[in-house]
This record gives C-alpha cells, sequence and structure tokens, in this order.
C-alpha cells in the first residue's frame, strides 16, 4: 500500500508559502479528494455505517425493537469472560497503533523540537473533533430510530418526515452535541491552518496526518479501556451483592500472561534456531518449552470460560474450524495439481480450464439445490446408487449427523470411539465437497498465474543441475509460488468464515445443527430468534476472529512468502 | 485493441441512460392525487355513523399467494372490493414470497416504520408484532356500529378460528380468513391390497401398515422404489404438534402459562416417532412428498389440507398410478381424532385510524361468505364461517376428498398464538429430528432440555 | 495431492512423452467429469418425467422439452431476466464510474491520509453482511422518504448501495499502479491532467480488470436474494434469483421442473462467461497475484 515512486518533490521555499507549487500541491490533493468522494460517500453510508450501528445494536437488549442499554451484556452471554478481553486487546490494540503512528510522525519530525510539539495541537483538536462527530451521531440516533414509534397511527406524509427529521435534529441533548462537535471542526480546522502557516516544514501535512490518527486511536483506545474497566466493576459488583465472585478478574489475568508467556516462548525459540553453540540451544529450547508449557497452564482457564459462553456459538465454530480445514488444504492442493498439468500446455487445456472454472460462475441458489438432490439421504439418488452398484451400504449424506470419523469406526467395527474424536458430520463433509468443487477452478487460476510468472530459466538450470522434478517442484516451483499460495490461503480462509448462501440451502434439520458454521448461527439468531443485539455482538466476535486470523496468517505465512 | 474500448464505455453508458429514461416513467409515478371517491361522499347517510370514517383510503395488503389459482383468485376478489366499495377503498395486493419472507419483510416495516395496512402472518408472528405496537387491536372494528361484525354474524363464525387469532391476554390480533388442517393422506386402495381394510385407528395399526407397505415396496421386482412405501416422516413442530393434539394432548403446561415437553401424550409421540424412524418403515424426502404418494412410494405423508391441489395435480403427472386416496386425521395411542388447525390470518398494521378502518372494511369484505367460498375454491382452504357451506355445494360434489377434511373442523386445536412461539417451534422441530437419532434411553432428558429452552424463551419475550 | 502428482512424475522422468501426456489427459477428463457431473445431472432430469428423474436414471427415456416452456410459463423468468440484466447494467456503469476514479486517485494521486481511508475501506470487505441489512434498510428508507427520488421498489435501492465497491477500486488500483510514470510525465507534458489521462491512457490499458468486475457483478446481481427481497415488493423490479428461490420453493416436489428453472437461471450467466472467459480468467489471475 505504501507509495512507490514519490515523483521528485520540489525545494522547499519557506518565503512563499502561496507560491504557484504549493498551490498545484493544493489542487492536486482537491482533485484526489474528488475523484474519491462518491465512492468513499456511499462506503461510508452503506458499509461504514451500517458496521457502527450493529455496534449501536449490539450494547442494547434489541429484539425487534430497541429496548435499554446493557453494555457489553449481549458480548458476556456469546463469548464468558472472553468478552472483556476481546475489548480489552481492542483498546489495547488502539494504543499500540497510536504509539506506532506517533513514531512514524516523529521520524519526519522537523529540527526545532518545539515546533514538532506544537503540531500535535491540531491532531488533538481533530480527534476530538472526531469523537465528537461519533457523540454526535450517537445521541441522534435514538431520536431518528424513535421516528419509526411516532409515525405509527398517523398519516404519513414527506412532510411530517422532514419534521420530525428536524425536530429529532433539534433536541436537546443533540443540539448540545452538535455545537461542541461544531466548534472542535472549526478549531481544529482553524490550528491545522495555522500550523501549516506557522510551522514551515516540508511535509507539514504528511506529519499533521499521522498525528492525528495518533491522537484518534488514543484516545478511542482510553475510551474503551474505560468502558470496558467500568463494565467490569458493575458486573462485579452486582456479582458480589448476590453473592457469587464471577471470577472475571483471574481469568482474564491468566488468559493475558499465558499469552504473553507464549509469546515470550515463541520469542526464545526463534532465538534457539539461529544459535549454533549446541549447548546454548538446548537450553534456550528447554526455556522456551518451560515458557509454553507455563503459558499452556495459565489458558487452562479457557476451557471455563468457554463453558460460560453459547454453546451455540462454540459448536458453529467448532463447525467452521471443521469447514476451514477440510476445505482450504484440498481446494489448493487438487487446484495446483490440476495448475501444473494444464500449465504443459497440451492441446485442450484452456479446454479443460474453462470446464474447471464453471462451477465458481454458477448461481448458488441453483448449484447448492442441485448437490442437495444429488447427496440425498434416496435410495434412488445419484451418489447413493452408485454405491449400492459398487455393493456398499447407502449413506445419509445430508441428513447425517454423525461424525465421519465416527462412521468409519463403526464400519470398521470398532465400538468404543471416543466423542471428541467424531470429526466433521458427514452432512457438513458434502457441504465441504460443494465448496470445494466451486472453488477448484478459481484457485486453479490463480496457480496457473503464478506457474507463469516463474521463470522458465530456473527450473531448467535446476534440471541440468541433476534435480529431478519431485525436486524442482520441491524446493523452486513451490516456493516461487508462495505468494499465491498466500494469497489464496487468506481469501479462502476469510471466505470461510463468511460462507453461509451454500449452507443455508443445502441445511436440514436432521442434521441436528452439525453444518450451521459461525455465519449461520448469527443468521438464525438475527432472523428467526429476532435477538438483533445478541446477534450483532455475535458478528463483532465473528469479525475478530476473522481479523485475529488474518493477523496470524500474515505473521506466520507472510514471514515465508518469497517474493522473487 | 484497446482503442475501442472507450467507445465500449460510451455505448453501455448510454444504453443505461436510455434504460433509466424509458424506466423512470414507469417506475417512479409522481404520487397521483387521490382522487375523491363518488360515491362515497352520499353513502353514510344513515344517522348511524362508523366511529371513523374510512372514504378514499388507500390500503396495502401482504399476502402470500404469489403464484396459481390462490394468486389470481385472491386477486380477483381484491379487484371486486376495490371496484364495488361504497367508501372508494383502493386496496393494493403485494406479493411478499412465503411466510418468512413477509415475516421479514414486516420485521424490517417495523424499523422504519412504513408499515403495511394488512399482513397475512402466522399468529405467533402477529403476537411478535403487537407486542411491539405494530399491529392492532381489532375489538373496535369488529364491534363498530356501522363496520363492525352483527351477532349473526358472531355465531357464524366458528369459535376455534376466532380463538387463535388471540392472544395470551384475549386481545384479538389476527382474523383468520380461512383455514386448514394438517392431516394424513392415505393411499385407501393400495392399503386394502395390502389388506388392511380400514384406515389405522392407533399407533400399532399404523405402524403396522407403514411397515407392510415398505416391505411391498422392498419385496417387488422395481429397485427404484427400495426403501420407500411408508410414512414419510418429517419432525417439524407443526407434524409433533398434531401428534400430540391426536393424543389429547397439549403442548402448554396445565395452567395454560407456560410449554411443557414432558407430559404424557407428548413422551407418548416421542418415543411413537423414535420407534417408527428405528423400525425403517418411514422415510425422508427433500421437499413435499406429492409425487411420491402419487406412485405408491408412500402409503401416507403428513400434508396441510392446503396442499390438496398440489397433491391432485401430482396424481396428473404421467407415471402416477391413480389409486384411490382420502383425508385422515393423525392417529393417537389409541385412537384420538383431534387434528391441528391452521388459520390464514390477517393482522392489521398500525397505521392511521382511518387507514386502518379502511383495511378492516376490506378484511371484512374478504371474510364474508360470498368471498370466502370463492376463496375457498381458488384455494382449498377451509371456511371460517359455517353459512359459507351453503355457498360450496357444487365444490363439495367436485372435491370428495376436500369434503372430507370439513368433518374435521369441528375438533381441532390451533398451535399457541405466543411471542415465544416463533423461537420454540425451530427448538421442537430440532429437538424431535435429535430425538430420532438419539437412543430411547436420552428421550426424558431431550424434552427436558426442550422444556428450559421454551422457559428461556418465554421469559425473554415477556 | 499436490506431492503425489509430482512424485507420480518423478519416476517417468526420461519416459515416453506420451505415455505421460496420456496420463495427464486422463486425469484431467476424470477432473472435468467430476466437475461437469452436476451441470449434466441437472440437464438431464430436467428433460425427464417426474417419475424418472425420482427413479435410478442417469438418461431420460425421452426428452420432454416441455418441462422447459412449464418452468418459463409458472415463473416469469422472462420478467425477471431483464430485471436482473438491467439491474446489473445501471450497477455496473456506476459502480465502474466510481470505482474507476477512486481507484486512479488511490493509485496516482498523492493525497494526505490516502493509505489511512483506502485501508479503512479494504476493512469493511470483512463484515459479516447479515448485520448490514438491517440498517440499511433504514437508510434507504430514509433516503427514498426525504430525497426527490423514490428508493424502494425502485432501481436506487437495489443499485446505488453497490455502486460504491471496494472489490472494484482494489482491483482497478493494481492495474493503475502498474502503469509507468513515464507515461504520465510524458502526458502531462502534453498538456494532459488527471482526467485527461484517465480516459486516455489508462482506461484502455484496464479491459482486463473491468472485464472481471463486469462477470463478478453480473454474477453478484445474478445471485442477489436477502436485499432484492427486502427492498422490493412487487414483481416491477424482482431479480432473477428471488424469481428461482420462489420457483424452487414452489416447484420443490417437482424434480424435473425445478432443473429445468434451474438451468435456464444458470445459462445466462455460462453464456456471458463462455464470451469473456480468457480476459476474465487473464484478469482474475492478475488481480489475484499483486493482492
Amino acid at each position: 500500500m505504501a507509495f512507490k515512486k514519490s515523483r521528485p518533490s520540489d525545494q522547499f521555499n519557506p518565503r512563499a508559502w502561496l507560491n504557484p507549487r504549493r498551490l498545484r500541491n493544493w489542487r492536486e490533493y482537491l482533485t484526489g479528494y474528488l475523484m474519491i468522494a462518491p465512492s468513499v460517500i456511499l462506503i461510508f453510508i452503506f458499509g461504514i455505517f451500517p458496521v457502527g450501528f450493529a455496534l449501536y445494536v449490539s450494547l442494547h437488549k434489541w429484539r425487534l425493537k430497541r429496548d435499554v442499554i446493557i453494555g457489553l451484556d449481549n458480548y458476556v452471554n456469546a463469548i464468558g469472560g472472553l468478552a472483556y478481553l476481546m475489548f480489552f486487546a481492542l483498546g489495547i490494540g488502539l494504543l499500540v497503533l497510536a504509539f506506532i503512528q506517533f513514531r512514524k510522525a516523529f521520524r519526519k519530525r522537523p529540527g526545532n523540537p518545539w515546533q514538532s510539539y506544537l503540531l500535535n495541537i491540531p491532531g488533538i483538536i481533530l480527534a476530538g473533533a472526531t469523537l465528537s462527530f461519533v457523540r454526535w451521531t450517537v445521541a441522534l440516533l435514538p431520536h431518528i430510530l424513535d421516528i419509526a414509534n411516532k409515525i405509527t397511527g398517523v398519516e404519513k406524509t414527506r412532510l411530517l418526515f422532514i419534521q420530525l427529521l428536524n425536530e429529532s435534529f433539534n433536541a436537546p441533548d443533540v443540539l448540545q452535541a452538535r455545537s461542541l462537535m461544531l466548534w472542535m471542526i472549526g478549531a481544529g480546522v482553524l490550528t491545522l491552518i495555522l500550523g501549516a502557516y506557522l510551522i514551515r516544514v516540508k511535509d507539514n501535512l504528511q506529519i499533521q496526518g499521522p498525528l492525528f490518527i495518533s491522537w484518534f486511536c488514543a484516545g478511542t483506545g482510553g475510551i474503551i479501556l474505560y468502558y470496558v474497566y467500568s463494565e467490569m466493576m458493575s458486573d462485579y459488583h452486582t456479582a458480589v451483592l448476590t453473592g457469587n465472585d464471577p471470577g472475571f478478574f483471574s481469568q482474564l489475568i491468566g488468559i493475558l500472561s499465558g499469552l504473553v508467556l507464549l509469546f515470550i516462548g515463541y520469542k526464545i525459540w526463534q532465538s534457539a534456531k539461529d544459535q549454533r553453540n549446541t549447548w546454548l540451544f538446548i537450553i534456550r529450547l528447554l526455556g522456551a518449552m518451560v515458557f509454553v508449557v507455563g503459558g499452556w497452564i495459565m489458558l487452562g482457564e479457557l476451557p471455563v470460560i468457554v463453558a460460560a459462553g453459547d454453546p451455540d456459538l462454540w459448536v458453529g465454530l467448532r463447525a467452521t474450524l471443521f469447514y476451514a480445514l477440510g476445505t482450504v488444504p484440498f481446494q489448493l492442493g487438487i487446484s495446483l495439481f490440476l495448475a501444473i498439468l494444464l500449465f504443459q500446455n497440451l492441446a485442450g487445456s484452456s479446454f479443460f480450464r474453462i470446464l474447471f472454472f464453471l462451477p465458481y460462475v454458477t448461481p448458488t441458489v441453483a448449484s447448492a439445490a442441485v448437490f442437495r438432490q444429488i447427496f440425498s439421504n434416496r435410495l434412488q439418488a445419484p451418489v447413493n446408487s452408485g454405491l449400492r452398484l459398487l455393493g456398499i451400504e447407502p449413506l445419509q449424506w445430508l441428513w447425517e449427523p454423525k461424525g465421519v470419523f465416527q462412521l468409519l469406526a463403526t464400519s470398521l467395527g470398532i465400538e468404543s470411539w471416543p466423542a471428541w474424536a467424531n470429526g466433521p458430520s458427514l452432512a457438513l463433509v458434502v457441504i465441504m465437497i460443494y465448496s470445494i468443487w466451486t472453488f477448484v477452478g478459481y484457485d486453479t487460476v490463480i496457480y496457473l498465474a503464478g506457474l507463469g510468472n516463474i521463470s522458465k530459466e530456473t527450473a531448467e538450470a535446476a534440471e541440468v543441475d541433476g534435480a529431478n522434478r519431485w525436486q524442482v517442484f520441491r524446493h523452486i516451483t513451490f516456493p516461487l509460488l508462495s505468494p499465491s499460495t498466500y494469497f489464496l490461503t487468506i481469501i479462502s480462509v476469510i471466505g470461510t468464515f463468511k460462507a453461509f448462501n451454500h449452507i443455508w440451502v443445502m441445511r436440514l434439520e436432521a442434521a441436528l445443527q452439525t453444518t450451521d458454521t459461525f455465519s449461520v448461527v448469527i443468521f438464525s439468531e438475527f432472523y428467526e430468534k429476532l435477538r438483533y443485539g445478541y446477534a450483532s455482538a455475535m458478528a463483532f466476535v465473528l469479525f475478530a476472529i476473522i481479523l485475529i486470523l488474518t493477523f496470524l496468517n500474515t505473521k506466520i505465512q507472510g514471514s515465508k512468502v518469497f517474493y522473487g | 485493441m484497446f482503442k475501442q474500448f472507450p467507445k465500449i464505455v460510451i455505448l453501455v453508458l448510454v444504453t443505461a441512460a436510455l434504460m433509466l429514461s424509458a424506466c423512470k416513467p414507469a417506475a417512479t409515478p409522481t404520487p397521483a392525487p387521490t382522487t375523491e371517491p363518488v360515491v362515497a361522499t352520499e353513502a353514510p347517510a344513515e344517522e348511524v355513523k362508523p366511529s371513523i370514517d374510512p372514504t378514499g383510503q388507500k390500503v396495502s395488503f401482504w399476502h402470500v399467494w404469489g403464484t396459481g389459482l390462490p394468486n389470481e383468485t385472491m386477486l380477483a376478489i381484491v379487484d371486486e372490493f376495490n371496484t364495488t366499495n361504497e367508501w372508494g377503498i383502493t386496496v393494493e395486493a403485494v406479493d411478499q414470497g412465503g411466510y418468512s419472507d413477509l415475516e421479514d419483510a414486516f420485521n424490517a416495516a417495523i424499523q422504519s416504520g412504513d408499515l403495511p395496512d394488512l399482513a397475512v402472518g402466522y399468529t405467533n408472528a402477529v403476537a411478535n408484532w403487537y407486542s411491539v405496537g405494530a399491529v392492532a387491536d381489532m375489538a373496535p372494528f369488529i364491534s363498530d356500529p356501522v363496520l363492525g361484525l352483527t351477532a349473526s354474524d358472531m355465531s357464524a363464525l366458528y369459535a376455534p378460528a376466532i380463538e387463535g387469532g388471540k392472544i395470551a391476554d384475549g386481545t384479538q390480533v389476527a382474523f383468520p380468513i380461512s383455514q386448514s388442517a394438517n392431516v394424513l393422506f392415505y393411499n385407501s386402495q393400495w392399503a386394502k391390497e395390502l389388506g388392511f381394510a380400514n384406515p389405522p385407528a392407533n399407533y400399532e395399526e399404523f405402524k403396522a401398515q407403514s411397515c407392510a407397505a415398505t416391505e411391498a415396496n422392498k419385496n417387488d421386482a422395481d429397485p427404484n422404489n427400495d426403501g420407500t412405501g411408508g410414512l414419510v416422516l418429517y419432525a417439524s413442530a407443526s407434524n409433533v404438534a398434531s401428534f400430540v393434539f391426536a393424543n389429547k394432548g397439549d403442548m402448554l403446561s396445565a395452567d395454560g402459562m407456560a410449554y411443557d415437553f414432558t407430559s404424557q401424550p407428548v413422551v407418548d409421540v416421542a418415543n411413537f416417532m423414535k420407534d417408527l424412524f428405528d423400525s425403517g418403515c418411514v422415510f425422508q424426502t427433500e421437499s413435499y412428498p406429492n409425487p411420491e404418494f402419487a406412485s405408491r412410494k408412500a402409503l401416507f405423508t403428513m400434508s396441510s389440507t392446503a396442499g390438496l391441489p398440489y397433491q391432485v395435480s401430482a396424481f396428473d403427472a404421467e407415471g402416477a398410478i391413480k389409486d384411490e386416496w382420502t383425508l385422515i386425521p393423525f392417529p393417537g395411542k389409541d385412537g384420538g381424532q383431534a387434528v391441528n388447525l391452521f388459520g390464514q390470518y390477517i393482522a392489521i398494521g398500525n397505521t392511521s385510524p382511518e387507514r386502518m378502518m379502511a383495511a378492516w372494511v376490506f378484511l371484512k369484505f374478504l371474510t364474508s361468505p360470498e368471498s370466502q367460498a370463492k376463496w375457498i375454491e381458488g384455494s382449498a382452504y377451509y371456511p371460517t364461517r359455517s353459512d359459507t357451506l351453503p355457498l360450496l355445494d357444487a365444490y363439495l360434489e367436485a372435491n370428495p376428498i376436500w369434503s372430507v377434511g370439513t368433518s374435521f373442523l369441528a375438533d381441532g386445536a390451533a398451535e399457541p398464538a405466543w411471542p415465544s412461539w416463533t423461537p420454540v417451534r425451530r427448538e421442537v422441530g430440532n429437538t424431535f429430528a435429535a430425538i430420532l437419532q438419539a437412543t430411547l434411553e436420552e428421550i426424558p432428558a431431550l424434552l427436558a432440555d426442550l422444556n428450559a429452552k421454551a422457559a428461556a424463551a418465554v421469559s425473554e419475550t415477556q | 495431492m499436490a506431492e503425489e502428482s509430482a512424485r507420480s512424475q518423478h519416476g517417468k522422468r526420461h519416459s515416453d512423452f506420451t505415455l505421460r501426456n496420456i496420463s495427464t489427459y486422463l486425469i484431467l477428463v476424470i477432473g472435468a467429469l467430476i466437475a461437469m457431473f452436476p451441470f449434466f445431472w441437472m440437464i438431464s432430469v430436467s428433460l425427464m418425467t417426474i417419475g424418472e428423474a425420482q427413479g435410478i436414471r442417469l438418461l431420460p427415456s425421452e426428452v420432454h422439452f416441455e418441462n422447459y416452456i412449464n418452468a418459463w410459463k409458472e415463473a416469469k423468468f422472462s420478467l425477471y431476466m431483464w430485471n436482473s440484466v438491467r439491474i446489473t447494467l445501471l450497477t455496473l456503469v456506476g459502480e465502474l464510474a466510481f470505482s474507476t476514479l477512486a481507484a486512479y486517485a488511490f493509485a496516482r494521486i498523492k493525497f494526505p491520509g490516502r493509505d489511512i481511508i483506502f485501508g479503512i475501506l479494504l476493512s469493511t470487505m470483512m463484515i459479516p453482511a447479515m448485520v448490514t441489512i438491517i440498517p440499511n434498510f433504514l437508510t434507504v428508507t430514509w433516503l427514498g422518504r426525504i430525497g426527490p427520488l423514490k428508493w424502494i421498489n425502485n432501481w436506487p435501492a437495489l443499485t446505488i448501495p453497490f455502486m460504491g465497491s471496494v472489490f472494484s477500486i482494489f482491483m482497478l488500483k493494481q492495474f493503475f499502479a502498474q502503469i509507468p510514470d513515464e507515461l504520465y510525465d510524458a502526458a502531462q507534458i502534453d498538456g494532459a491532467g488527471h482526467l485527461r489521462f484517465l480516459w486516455s491512457v489508462a482506461l484502455p490499458l484496464t479491459k482486463a480488470p473491468v472485464m472481471v468486475i463486469l462477470i463478478l457483478s453480473f454474477i453478484g446481481t445474478w445471485n442477489a436474494l436477502a436485499w432484492p427481497m427486502l427492498v422490493t415488493n412487487t414483481p416491477e423490479w424482482r431479480p432473477i434469483a428471488v424469481g428461482l428461490y420462489s420457483f424452487i420453493d414452489e416447484a420443490g416436489q417437482m424434480l424435473n421442473l425445478m432443473m429445468a428453472g434451474a438451468f435456464i437461471a444458470v445459462l445466462p450467466v455460462l453464456v456471458l462467461y463462455f464470451f469473456t472467459q480468457k480476459q476474465f480468467t487473464e484478469s482474475i489471475a492478475r488481480s489475484g497475484l499483486k493482492g
């Protein structure tokens, strides 16, 4: 995302602030803003506002209609004490982000330290202005939502709507929030311009930008931390009053220290890899193990907390994990294989490519409906007739809630199969097959492009050196394909967490919710049980999981990606 | 080759602009000034005036009958009302898809405030809407001196149907325009060939017939019907309720204030369904098993009577075996008869008083014996008024199977009109699906668990 | 999987090439058969009688084209398809216009806050769609109430929310960023501004990603179900997925009709894909790699 090549920037002339060059810069900025405006406005209205709205909903008891504010209770109901941890981590994360931005800004700081301190002022005020804008919308929102109540029972006209909207904008608390916001914005813009005028350093705005972000993150992080703290305290006090210690303080400390220990262990492990002295290597390895084991023990609290959450959610999460593990590796493996075959450019390979790609462009409603019939439990359905033709017992497929490993064990005559090793249900496996069927074509195309980018010479040189095909693949082709693999893994993992449509179509009651992934659980809370507040909280938990996974993936896999 | 490209973009832009301009007049009609109805000003000349004047109102009516004959019939009735009503009321019928789609749309409308004037819905959904003030209490309209129902109207209405539209505190939140019952379709001719002269009267006979049919299909030469033959079992909440009602039981506690799924009638149903499932004498299909029933692949299927026309047309399809068949009630353990009654309930959205009154006027028209007779001929539902039946003589004559069902209407029960029934009926379906897969010993625990979930749902919706 | 493949080829490194080709073809054909089976089955069942559809049959004993006629008549497919097409085109025009401008600015103009704004936009791609439906419905209702445009039951609600597309911006940005700076410098010397450069130099180079956006947004509109259902309540603007969905619901028992309807709905997408597949695969691949 970083700007690759800036055009040679002009010599800075402190004398003429409004020289033509500067004007041209400002015009350039303005052009940029105008060009992104339509998209950004639309995405703000239909992409970002709904998220803020959902966050607002998630802090309420909200069954069909807005009820009282209940703070983090929805989150606590969903994931137990982890809810506090989630928001705590969010607050800390924002503070860290603030620190990083701050450091970034100060690398570019001008020579005079006073000037760099002064440049913080517009940043602070503008961050405050942004927060006061948020405060204003939060004040305004209930008034606007209330209009739906006000217009039931009366004749609706456009005039009435505009009048009611006016009233909401002019409610006392909204007005108060608005005037604060306007003052802050005015002061912010004023100081921004003053700062730009008085402190004549090159890239003035490029320093002010990160400073603003930094202060905004710091402010938001601080507010969130304070909010989580007060929520915990009030929950704690009510719990003490009723006479049972919720114990989430000890849980929180336990898990946090567990994570820290794991991190330290990981760091020592990494340093051990580079250690050449065998003894020091072993000592470090042992040290790392101690920390990791300690971390795991501290994380031992986790199951207790998990048990306090919503079982549906954990079952959904488990189904999602099965789904991810059962689809992503197979999808990538099959498509890599096909890509290598197609890459030989035999006659007709583009025809095969088209065929493999067709499932990806087929409308979901149609293809999932077809799969439902193919993997029906009817004896006459295609797959079951195939099995019967081969003399194998027909299966229940989409109707089967039992785990595949359990089924396998039963058919092999193993009586006592442990419940934890049941694996995904057969119904979920059918949905995995559908998913693989759909996405192999897409992945193959990406891999084909990746293969096209690898220079033939490298592989040929290696073959000349006596490497066999497998060695060439293992040591040259596969590492060089890592950007494609990385991209596909991220896309697929996020995709599995968001997967919904085809699961919804193929889901049967007889499968006893074993096919309900996280998204399906959220959907059914929202649309079937009408628990809008709770479902929104769950959606944010899902969002957090996706973010963590993306982050981990970038950290772990990203470091191994070979950008040739 | 790229030079062509801007031209393509322009072409697309122009096409789109043309389309836009072409669509605009149709899509965004400027709201025409409400034309004053000609008749309306003179019509209420009597001394008694309606409490609210519905003259000239426009009423939107969300329904679920978007296809086939029911759609045509409903639109014809709406048209008839629009042209003949003396108040100049205009009804606009809007197809919202299925019941759950309509529910989603109505729930969204609650958020925005743009409620429809009339909406079809399950009574539990309507109870939800009423709890947030989105639909009206119908009492003032029913008792209106001019536009309300007369004493003879009230006595003609079947009590169970009217009672079904009341929530726990007795408020009438929904009004039935017709009703249907959950029954079994029974292939009597095939049963006779299998050696059963009469429909099954209790669980034992039921299982015996179902198993005989399954055996027959397994042992014949045709491999295409192996595994079929008996009952098509689908453990939905409505089917569970039907079995429970047939046992003369209920899913509510004795005081009627809570759910109870641990009473003996419910336990009997659970054990019976489990027994049937384990015997292998039942099977399941992805969708409505009408073709199976029409080709001797199912001796019984569970269906709403509203599915009759589909079953009749399935017998017309190529390859169907044109057996004689009939409707029977769900079996009780020892021969109960009560059926699970569904109503096609309509609620009045809490819009303006005038529009609500106009909506009621249409609703009343819809439930008048004449309209109801038309509606029933187009939809195969059953009437909610006893004085509709005399108008249906020809229809009764032409549809002997349908007329069997009229005898069930007197002795029926309805699913609870509670807001909590929305989540609880899903839990019932889930639990009974789990019971089929579980062992016999696990059934009590599963039912107790269902009770706990239902209690939680009740406390959340209060 | 991949490892197995390579291993199987390992021993035959110097063996006969034709033999290897044959085994490659064999694997490809088997793969294609698996990939194509659902399509084959859909078409085959759509030509059967209902009795045949429920039995063990792979091919109809005689071809029943009337299933298609019945399905077509039953489900008003022509209206729904026309709706889908015009919704797609309208969305596409707005999406392309807005996204091109934004992508160009993000790729080639340096303005304060650019990377941060882009990052925020990217993060919205991870939000699960189900929670945004209700707030967006409220927004659309209010826009209709206070503005001059009718939104519900009309094209704005179906198209405008999708005109700001992060994915398209992201995709086009990758392509604009690849245009060498020299080209722009040369254009600037000729006196061309950003818009001129965008229109006459940059845009013609981005035919491939435009194709991708075209077909993906076509698929998207063709698939859209929940949102159109919510913001339309007359068939006047309802798209094909809604039609197919209610048709499947209605014709669920008639497997043959259902498959005929499904194939009718699938066909336009397949046809479009066949015509654009070259550019499409090309640019989907390129977009994927530079991510």
